[in-house]
């Protein structure tokens, strides 16, 4: 291509990323000078490089653009339809550029059309345009400060650019190129090394030695050069989030962060489309409409935050958004209406592993299929494509709160580390990234074994918790198995975003530096495997999955010799942790409440608040102390059974572990004071008397309202406030205590939300709102619509006590000031049956399954 | 390495009573012939990519039983599928270990790479196009499954491998007579 013409293409594509960020600015407010300024500069120098350069369409384009532009400038004011018409003609100037670095030239007429309506908008006098006609419009300093952090490149321009503007531009075929001869080097250093190791030769070791130094630089290098900022795929987000607004009415609002994060371009390329889809669903799926949101207490503004950033050898890109979270119910209907899990396995699942339905192909919860999403094609090509490139896809969601995915990827595709294993005689690749150690299976020399047994699952003890083991031999079905199971080789310990476990093997042989090849779909069926590599030896090796053979560890609940055998068990047994703790029999519990068991020292728990509290994972959780420390003060460590209930964690400390069995669970004698003493009913488990402990009640000690907090119906509050500081306070005070509040700025609004028929468990409502005083509130409220929950009235420090009429009004009146007495009295008459109003379900004590 | 689709039939609907029109019964199909045990069958010659000895296969648990394993070939990965397993045949004894390995025919299906292991090579046989026949009844339930269609030869019938069938136990839509 004639030189000119591409320093012409690549600078203009460097504008057109340049004025990427004005572009928004233009749009949430046409009257910016400098924005508009900047838009039709750039116009302005394509339009005169196209004259000399021979591009008769794209001058035509670029100048009825300016023209409009212009336009603009003088009116200082653009109407809705004259703002698309400048962000599409900006687009297609730089589909023109990409279609010129394509074919070399121009390759057919400009679309006539589209100039006579730039033209037509051009004639016509613009007017400042009505904000709310914009559903994407937000104050420009906003998105200015939102849109620092990003880099504005636009993707298609990006194409024309090469990797690094300050240096040379290097066609991407030649770092290609280059990176795959390294890679094949450092396969033949690999091999050399391995000849040398087997058949020493003095005069080869010293200069191999270098040889092998230097390849390592030369993988480094080459590897840094072929990084990216990630902020180019970042880039394309904000239009995509505008985009997506508009078409959707919805306001939403996108924070990006650490966008210079670099990663190997490979990966820039994997990352593109997963992230298109989950900004997608978000932005579809997962917010609400403004109204929605207001209903549910939280900003009119939608809010979508992407975020990336270094860890361990990887990049995490985590997108977050603060919508309505996954609906875990209706996700168990639609897998089980598509026959993904029974209803039983459902109902037994933690949310956290509902939620990874939506990852399955072709799943949709959404009543309607939109042009964005909801197809049901998506969120599993994102699966895909992550686990592919040897990443790890997670969500987390609360209902109500938002949705977070987080995509975690090596830094580079081409060259990892990782730990080959054997079993069976045959050698697996283990990718060193999520490897966490390798321990023996015996604790010392000769000494006790950590695995242990126990209900066909196998666990080891590891530094006080206890894990499970997949055996590698038995999942992959590698021998008949020996019943007498020789606890003998290792445990690879390996932590994946979704689970920790130890993968028993024989022997770890080596540790390699390996290139992932991909392996056919017979192979990617299976489950087990990510790739597969070429050893030193020449040999080829399969690549374990760790997300895979975690997964199938927890389908197959750890193997029993026979499946049939182990479920037709599994219907009439449960899982159960035996336990000694305090006086009277054994104890137990079933293993499913457990999601863990720590060992925690004497001097690790904390007295907080009357209660007892240890760390655990970063967070202080309460504990309920079933065995008294004081007791046994020589003691060192003590057994806390984890246990959560969506997302309330609350540990219980117990005395002894005695043992995990999988045992018919009849209750021979239900206890009298089940509420109150914590035992559900007693039992013979294996010949010994044993009580059947009930959580609920020592979670509800630990941690009061803990049960109630975690049912998906929270009971539902309209804050009607001033807007004063005691007000504003209550909010997030009543939000602590397991409400769900929406804040009503005036009686106006707050009788609004009612009209329109939102359903409230209670009002608080201040006395003095700004438009009515708080008995009309109420009066109106009650009369006139036929409110029946309690209203609660919230009076000045210094007013007087309540009047006769105002206690009749209300069916409390409490001092703002005093927020304890707001949620007591709130408490108290949501409990009891107000005006003939039926008491929600959701504050109905039977909470334990 | 090049890769070339199955050459289509001429026919646009399967011929009746099996057998292919004879609109181009001048063409020439090259086929290349391999032997399973007592059985000849062929491959497409535009499929064949190389000939190799697998040396050492990596056994793959979990997978279908004639997936024989992972084969390192030239610094590529191949799947090695066993036709002796596809054919329903007993594997070969353990003593064939010591010549060096097996032979492996390295084809292209659909953007993977195979390796095909047959027990021997033969010659490359030049066929009249549009005299194939489809696999009749009395062959073996899964002799017929692999085979896209069947040439007549003096010394008796030639199966074509089916390439999609072997490697993925699905049949290849590229052929349009159909097997039944």
């Amino acid at each position: 291509m004639d030189e000119l013409l591409q320093d012409f293409l690549v600078e203009s594509a460097e504008n057109v990323e340049a004025v990427a960020a004005q572009l928004l600015v233009f749009e949430s407010d046409p009257t910016n000078h400098d924005a508009v300024a900047d838009i039709f500069r750039l116009l302005h120098t394509i339009k005169g490089a196209c004259g000399f350069l021979d591009l008769p369409q794209l001058e035509r384009l670029a100048h009825a653009a300016e023209t409009l532009m212009g336009r603009v400038r003088d009116d200082g004011a653009a109407s809705p339809q004259t703002v698309s018409l400048a962000l599409e003609s900006v687009d297609r100037v730089r589909d023109a550029l990409v279609a010129i670095q394509t074919h070399g030239g121009e390759t057919g007429p400009a679309d006539e059309a589209f100039i006579a309506r730039l033209e037509a908008a051009a004639r016509t006098p613009q007017t400042a345009s009505p904000p709310a006609s914009q559903p994407a419009s937000q104050p420009a300093s906003q998105i200015a400060g939102e849109r620092d952090a990003s880099a504005t490149a636009s993707p298609d321009a990006s194409a024309i650019l090469s990797s690094d503007a300050a240096g040379i531009r290097v066609s991407i075929d030649a770092i290609e190129r280059i990176m795959s001869l390294v890679s094949e080097l450092v396969l033949t250093r690999n091999q050399l090394l391995e000849v040398t190791r087997r058949q020493p030769d003095a005069n080869v070791i010293a200069p191999l030695q270098r040889l092998s130094a230097l390849t390592s630089d030369l993988q480094d290098g080459v590897m840094r050069a072929r990084m990216q900022p990630v902020g180019r795929v970042f880039a394309k987000l904000p239009r995509l989030v505008r985009d997506l607004g508009a078409e959707l009415g919805k306001t939403i609002r996108l924070a990006v962060d650490g966008a210079d994060t670099a990663l190997d371009r490979q990966l820039l390329e994997v990352l593109n489309d997963p992230l298109m889809h989950i900004v997608r669903n978000c932005a579809d799926h997962g917010q609400e409409g403004a109204g929605e949101r207001i209903a549910a207490g939280k900003p009119a503004v939608g809010r979508i935050q992407v975020r990336a950033w270094h860890e361990a050898g990887s990049i995490v890109v985590a997108v977050e958004d603060d919508g309505r979270g996954l609906d875990s119910a209706k996700i168990r209907a639609t897998a089980a209406a598509r026959g993904l899990a029974d209803a039983a396995d459902l109902a037994a699942m933690s949310d956290q592993d509902v939620h990874r339905f939506i990852f399955a192909p072709g799943f949709s919860t959404a009543k309607n299929v939109t042009n964005i999403s909801g197809r049901g094609v998506g969120m599993d090509v994102v699966l895909h494509k992550v686990t592919r490139a040897g990443g790890v896809v997670d969500v987390a969601s609360e209902q109500g709160r938002g949705t977070r995915f987080t995509l975690r990827l090596p830094l580079t595709l081409a060259i990892a580390p990782a730990l080959i294993v054997s079993c069976a005689n045959i050698r697996f690749a283990v990718p060193q990234q999520s490897v966490m150690e390798a321990v023996s299976t015996h604790k010392s020399e000769g000494g006790e074994s950590r695995l242990r047994r126990s209900g066909g699952a196998l666990f080891a003890e590891l530094r006080g918790s206890i894990v499970p083991v997949v055996d590698l031999r038995q999942a992959l079905r590698l021998h008949a198995l020996d019943n007498a199971l020789a606890f003998r080789g290792l445990i690879v310990v390996i932590a994946t975003a979704r689970a920790t476990f130890g993968l028993l093997v024989d022997a770890v042989a080596d540790v390699q530096e390996i290139v992932v090849k991909p392996v056919g779909r017979t192979l990617l069926a299976v489950g087990a495997y990510a790739g597969a590599t070429i050893l030193g030896d020449g040999s080829a090796v399969l690549i374990l999955d760790p997300n895979g053979i975690g997964d199938m560890c927890a389908m197959e609940g750890h193997g029993e010799d026979s499946r049939a055998h182990e479920s037709a068990q599994a219907e009439a047994t449960t899982a159960l942790l035996l336990f000694r703790t305090g006086v009277g029999p054994q104890k137990a519990i079933p293993l499913s409440l457990v999601s863990r068991i720590v060992m925690a020292r004497a001097q690790d728990f904390a007295h907080v608040d009357g209660g007892l509290a240890l760390p655990h994972e970063g967070k202080l959780i309460p504990v309920a102390a079933l065995a008294d420390i004081a007791q046994a003060p020589a003691r060192e460590e003590w057994p806390v059974l984890i246990s959560s209930v969506r997302g309330q964690t609350v540990g219980l400390l117990i005395s002894d572990i005695v043992d995990m069995v999988h045992e018919r669970l009849d209750i021979d004698l239900a206890s009298a004071s089940a509420a109150t003493s914590g035992v559900i009913g007693s039992c013979l488990l294996r010949g010994a008397p044993t009580e059947v402990i009930d959580l609920g009640v020592f979670m509800e000690r630990a941690r009061p309202h803990a049960l109630t907090r975690a049912q998906v119906r929270r009971p539902r509050v309209l804050l009607a406030s001033a807007g004063d500081f005691f007000t504003e306070l209550m909010r997030p005070l009543l939000t602590a205590a397991g409400y769900d509040v929406t804040a009503a700025a005036d009686a106006r609004q707050a009788l609004g939300l009612v009209r329109e028929g939102h359903a409230f468990d209670a009002v608080l409502a201040d006395l003095a709102l700004a438009d009515l005083d708080g008995r009309a509130f109420a009066a109106a409220l009650r009369d006139e619509l036929r409110f029946a929950a309690p209203i609660i009235g919230l009076s000045e420090p210094d007013a007087s006590a309540p009047t006769q009429d105002e206690e009749r009004d209300f069916d409390a009146i409490v001092c703002k000031t005093d927020r304890r007495a707001a949620t007591q009295a709130l408490a108290a008459h949501l409990r009891k049956p107000a005006r003939q109003r039926a008491v929600p379900d959701a504050m109905r004590g039977d909470l334990v399954a | 390495m090049t890769r070339v689709e199955l050459k289509r039939r001429p026919s646009a609907r399967p011929a009746p009573q099996g057998v292919a029109p004879a609109s181009n019964a001048y063409a020439i199909d090259r086929v290349f012939v391999v032997h399973v045990c007592d059985e000849v069958l062929a491959l497409p010659i535009d499929r064949v990519q190389t000939v190799f000895m697998a040396r050492e296969i990596a056994p793959a648990p979990l997978t279908p039983p004639w997936v024989r394993g992972l084969v390192n070939l030239r610094g590529t990965v191949v799947t090695a599928i066993s036709l002796r397993a596809r054919l329903g045949l007993p594997e070969r004894g353990p003593q064939t270990e010591d010549c060096g390995g097996e032979l492996g025919i390295a084809v292209d299906v659909d953007g993977e790479a195979f390796a095909l292991l047959v027990d021997k090579v033969g010659d490359v046989a030049q066929m009249t196009q549009g005299t194939a026949l489809v696999a009749p009844s009395a062959m073996s339930e899964k002799a017929r499954r692999l085979t896209a269609r069947v040439y007549a030869r003096d010394s008796g019938l030639l199966p074509i491998i089916d390439l999609r069938a072997a490697v993925f136990d699905q049949a290849s839509k590229t052929d349009l007579i159909t097997q039944d």
